[in-house]
């Protein structure tokens, strides 16, 4: 899967499919542990999504940085905050498959990552809907 | 010989002109394979199958799992 989950081109009948690649956003805002909350705050009410990816150097997902939990917690570095190992899905994913399954959650977003949990991006859940 | 390869092993390989071989079925082949791969499905594997590769070229064969 690893050829596919890194969103590389493929041919046939089927490989024109909606999948989660072809709705991804790369607007997250994405910050470091040792980093303020304070300081990735302003990012975040700034950010259409309500969170931040907490990242490491070389850009592997760590965390979540909601904006609800934000509140009181400026002075506190983000990896006291976040929520560790979110779920992920990868950018091979059907997109009507993985809508389904947000639904099914109350879910509005996912994040996705390549196998080694490099960042890529997110999707909304109205934007796979709409590739459908 | 043969050997397990990773994905940049595999792009490394490519570049170098790497036989790209699918062994599933033909209906899936048609589905989607790797850009320029050719389908020999497993199941019609035979002696003559072969003939149809470079021997001065190194063979890549990838399935789902691989994929």
């Amino acid at each position: 899967m690893d050829w596919l989950a890194r969103a590389l081109p493929t041919e046939g009948t089927e490989a024109g499919r909606p999948r989660v690649k072809h709705a991804l956003r790369d607007d997250v805002v994405t910050c470091r542990l040792e980093q303020k909350v304070g300081q990735v705050l302003s990012r975040i009410e700034e950010s259409p999504h309500g969170f931040a990816l907490a990242v490491s150097p070389d850009g592997v997902l760590l965390g979540r940085l909601r904006r609800s939990r934000c509140a009181g917690k400026e002075a506190a570095p983000v990896e006291e905050v976040m929520e560790e190992g979110p779920s992920t899905v990868r950018p091979d994913t059907e997109a009507a498959r993985l809508a389904e399954r947000l639904r099914d959650r109350d879910l509005h977003s996912a994040v996705v990552t390549t196998p080694e949990g490099r960042v890529m991006g997110i999707v909304r859940r109205s934007d796979l809907e709409g590739l459908s | 010989m043969s050997e397990a390869i990773g994905i940049g092993r595999l792009r490394a390989l490519l570049d170098d002109g790497a036989q790209l071989v699918e062994v599933l079925p033909e209906r899936e082949f048609e589905e989607e394979h790797l850009p320029g791969a050719i389908n020999l499905p497993l199941k019609k594997l035979n002696a003559g199958s072969a003939e149809a590769l470079d021997r001065g070229r190194a063979v890549v064969v990838y399935c789902w799992d691989g994929l």
